[in-house]
């Protein structure tokens, strides 16, 4: 990114000239061009060196003297420095004299446009902001008096006014924003904000330390001419308040460099600040200085207290290698001053996780006088912190995350195109019946409607295995509830064509349909004599399956616990969604719906709304895989068929899933029972899986 | 479609126009801003002026000049506007803090706006000349379309002599009053009120030396005579002012610069 303002080198020198100097060409001429001569020079600046980029805010602190006026000067092309270099890139507006420029002869509405020209703007500009210079400056009744029968505060609302609405793209304030009332004030700071919102740079000099660590994403602060800190704004203005308040009791703490446990030097005023009233004597990031993202940390400051202190506040920053602060808590949120008695302690903070990325950051630590005033010790960007994450994207924050669509996965539900046909054995007696039945026929015999994870797979592979195949379809058309626009036609095409003895059957396996709301109407309205069979699972198992499931394709990244406690929220207001629009897809209703799947009991019920019980074969598949003989024979039985295997066909039912917590599975055995025994009592059959 | 350089440079010569103008604006509303006269007071000074070396030079000293009246109202209307751009430049850089320490203030503006003002003085006498020149029987001929460029000229070497003068009273803040007495001099040292040639001829290459004296000659010759300019002399009058131009600015810079870092 381009910088607004590049500072390099920078050095401002003045020549200092005897008290009789002469000030007039009589007396110069009479004592000779010797006197002239400057008698010293001194720097008003030296080797000054930052950059503010666009969108940020300096913030410039120092007492009289220090250069501050000078260095807002060079800024904004006023005098030319002996040494360095200052680039600024961008239209400069300023507030560095009070009145800017106004003349107090002339009226209100005569100094603005002057001084909106002399800021920058055309004529025309400024007669276009004209009315907005006034409203902001509140001055509207005063606008035609004359500039004299203003007060110093309204002449400072105006030139504010005036500055703020010549669209600077760098903006330099001098410490006039503390003129004027605080209402206007408070007006400033928002307009302020709002152009470091929109990307102006803003270098602002104030005397009021709070107010910069308020304000400012940078400060520096200057004495006589030279940095002694420039950095985070927290670390500065306190370093700054400390600074003032030890000169008053003249204990300016300077020590030699110490060494940390980890081998890092502190040195005053640079990585360390503070009256050191109170010291942190060590920091330890714990359990270790390298962690993977969304790991806990724990970090511990010993501290120790050579006199008692009434209050004091705990902070610690988590910033970045560049400064730029990520984390950020103090004792104080949680509304508690800490007395510190003599002698040594320790406080510990524990973050539960720290969903960081990849990269290197410092642990900064900070015990602070309890109105903030000053720091009594601040280790910056001395304990290390490096965090490891698999996303190496540039970027802070690395939390749990997933993406969710809304809007129909087209790509993802369309139904994989069909296949094999195998070629129908002319000599079968049957042929010609055959036949005919295989042109004319377009409607589905049969249907496996669920549940997902139930089984219906196997199922589906026994069935193929025993009828002879002669068009496999597609594997899942969700025709009912995600294709259901492309029409009964474009349905039949997909589906499965096989022949048991002289009769075709048409078929499919979508699990989706039993838990999906419209699809019984909607198979009742298009197929009202189709069969179903429905194959259940115990749904505890059914949910800890459907969440692996979920997992192993990347759709979620809860744990399980709290995937089944946010189910509630994840499907608030779905169902009536995906009633109210049928174009609507759910992605949460097909993919978290771990609990709500398994209550059979108002899947079922739906469905008995349009069919009648005979229509459905409801199956469990836990007989199905103790016994699949009898069980498929049921099903043979069911759509009127016989049928002898083809081949055998071996059930695939691996599970390399882990076992569920057993105290989830329990608590899950629970909240099912009420709904099993209900389906058990309305199938007049055992659900209860028990 | 124009490039961007183009056009931010087009808006910077646009807007230096405009600056000129709002300040040009500032100067006459402030001068006449608590005068009842207004803008008649821009004639009432040479024009009492020209009644007192009427009176003088008709009835007390006569001198054998035609056309009197338009020739001493011409000169002290030339001189007038440099003498008064002259003594105001001066302060400039003293009297404007307030301005010259707005951020990127083109300090070098203000010497031209002092010009430029006294320019538009000079125009809103004209009419006046004019009535003169009418009552004294002048026919107007066509060497009167010379007259913008001597103007030109004039305020150039205005310009020019101003930059430097102001940035000497930084230095030195008795440069004002010592110009007031200088220009006074130079005011009976120039041909206003009198005829060049009845300057003594061992006199006359000092009076060469002032730049004025090449311009007002050049003034008369197309207001009341009707004849072209000394062409030679206004030549080397326009050499004189391309150096002293670059070279005053660059003091000037110099010296602002100085001052609002210093006070």
């Amino acid at each position: 990114m381009r910088q607004a303002i590049v500072v390099k080198g920078l050095g401002k020198r003045f020549n200092r000239y005897s008290a009789d100097r002469p000030y007039t060409i009589m007396e110069a001429a009479l004592s000779g061009w010797g006197r002239m001569k400057p008698q010293a020079r001194f720097w008003a600046l030296r080797d000054i060196n930052f950059t503010v980029s666009p969108g940020e805010m300096l913030g410039i602190l120092g007492k009289n003297g220090a250069g501050k006026s000078t260095l807002l000067q060079l800024l904004g092309g006023i005098g030319t420095p002996e040494e360095g270099t200052i680039k600024v890139n961008g239209r400069i507006g300023g507030l560095l004299d009070l009145g800017a420029g106004f003349h107090s002869d002339l009226t209100g509405r005569e100094n603005v446009l002057v001084g909106a020209v002399v800021a920058g703007l055309t004529r025309r500009e400024a007669a276009r902001r004209f009315d907005d210079i006034v409203e902001f400056a509140e001055l509207k009744q005063f606008i035609d008096s004359p500039m004299r029968t203003y007060s110093t505060g309204m002449q400072m609302r105006l030139a504010f006014s005036v500055a703020v609405h010549t669209d600077p793209e760098v903006l330099l304030i001098d410490e006039y924003l503390s003129v004027g009332d605080v209402a206007f004030q408070t007006k400033c700071l928002n307009r302020i904000a709002e152009f470091k919102t929109q990307g102006c740079a803003i270098v602002l000099i104030s005397h009021s330390a709070t107010q910069i660590q308020k304000m400012c994403d940078r400060a520096l602060w200057l004495k006589s001419g030279e940095i002694v800190a420039y950095g985070e704004p927290e670390v500065v203005a306190g370093q700054y308040l400390s600074e003032m308040r030890s000169e008053t009791e003249k204990r300016t703490p300077m020590r030699p460099p110490e060494v940390t446990s980890t081998g890092s030097q502190l040195r005053v005023n640079e990585n360390r600040f503070g009256s050191l009233e109170v010291e942190i004597t060590d920091v330890k990031v714990l359990p270790d200085e390298e962690i993977n993202s969304g790991d806990a940390i724990t970090i511990e400051i010993h501290y120790s207290v050579p006199k008692p202190i009434g209050a004091a506040i705990f902070g610690v920053v988590i910033s970045r290698e560049d400064g730029q602060s990520c984390f950020e808590t103090n004792t104080n949120q949680m509304g508690r001053l800490l007395p510190l008695a003599e002698g040594k302690g320790t406080i510990r903070l524990h973050v539960d996780r720290l969903d960081l990325g990849n990269g290197q950051y410092y642990v900064n630590a900070g015990i602070y006088e309890k109105s903030w005033a000053y720091a009594y010790d601040y280790h910056w960007h001395v304990y290390p912190l490096y965090v490891r994450s698999t996303v190496h994207q540039k970027t802070i924050l690395c939390p749990p995350y997933r993406w969710e669509f809304q809007g129909k996965m087209q790509v993802a539900d369309l139904p994989e195109p069909a296949t094999k046909t195998h070629a129908l054995n002319k000599n079968n007696p049957g042929y010609a019946k055959i036949s005919t039945q295989l042109k004319n026929k377009q409607q589905p015999d049969f249907l496996i409607i669920g549940a997902q994870k139930c089984g219906t797979e196997p199922l589906s592979g026994y069935l193929a295995n025993h009828l002879q195949m002669i068009k496999e379809g597609s594997r899942e058309i969700h025709f009912f509830e995600l294709n259901f626009e492309r029409g009964v036609e474009w349905y039949s095409k997909q589906l499965t064509r096989s022949v048991a003895g002289e009769k075709v059957l048409l078929w499919e396996t979508t699990p989706y349909y039993i838990y999906h709301p419209l699809v019984a109407e909607r198979v009742y309205k298009c197929f009202p004599n189709v069969k179903l069979i429905v194959m259940l699972r115990n749904p505890v198992k059914r949910a800890w399956l459907h969440y692996n499931l979920e997992v192993a394709i990347g759709c979620e990244k809860l744990e399980f616990e709290k995937a089944i406690a946010s189910e509630p929220d994840r499907l608030k207001g779905e169902i009536e969604k995906i009633k109210a629009d049928e174009g609507y897809y759910s992605f949460n209703h097909q993919h978290y719906s771990y609990l709500s799947r398994g209550i059979y009991v108002e899947q079922i019920k739906n469905w008995l709304d349009y069919f009648p019980r005979e229509q459905l074969l409801i199956l469990k598949i836990e007989d199905f895989l103790a016994n699949p003989g009898q069980v498929f024979s049921e099903v043979l039985d069911f759509l009127d068929i016989t049928a002898s295997a083809i081949k055998e066909y071996e059930i695939n039912n691996i599970e390399d899933y882990s076992k569920m917590p057993p105290e989830i599975e329990q608590q899950l055995t629970d909240y099912f029972k009420p709904y099993n025994q209900e389906l058990s009592d309305l199938l007049k059959e055992d659900f209860t899986w028990s | 479609m124009t490039s961007v350089p183009t056009r931010v440079y087009r808006r910077k010569i646009a807007h230096f126009f405009d600056l000129l103008r709002v300040l040009v604006d500032r100067d006459m509303k402030l001068l006449y801003k608590r005068s009842a006269l207004g803008i008649a007071w821009t004639l009432i000074n040479p024009l009492l002026q020209l009644a007192v070396f009427s009176f003088v030079f008709r009835s007390v000293i006569p001198i054998n000049i035609p056309q009197f009246s338009s020739f001493a109202f011409s000169g002290l209307l030339i001189w007038t506007w440099s003498q008064t751009a002259l003594f105001q430049a001066t302060g400039l850089i003293t009297s404007n803090k307030a301005l010259i320490r707005q951020p990127n203030f083109p300090t070098a503006i203000l010497p031209v706006v002092t010009t430029m003002t006294g320019l538009i003085h000079f125009l809103l006498a004209l009419p006046v000349l004019i009535i003169f020149l009418a009552v004294d029987g002048v026919e107007p001929s066509s060497v009167l379309f010379l007259l913008p460029l001597l103007m030109v000229i004039q305020f150039v070497l205005t310009v020019g002599l101003a930059y430097p003068l102001a940035a000497l009273n930084v230095t030195f803040r008795d440069t004002q009053h010592t110009l007031g007495v200088l220009l006074q001099m130079l005011f009976y040292l120039t041909p206003i009120f009198y005829d060049l040639n009845n300057v003594p001829k061992e006199f006359q290459p000092f009076y060469q030396l002032n730049p004025m004296v090449p311009l007002i000659e050049a003034y008369r010759a197309i207001l009341l005579k009707g004849t072209q300019p000394d062409w030679q002399a206004l030549l080397i009058v326009s050499l004189v002012v391309a150096v002293i131009l670059p070279l005053g600015l660059a003091i000037f810079r110099r010296q602002s610069n100085t001052f609002v870092e210093e006070l």
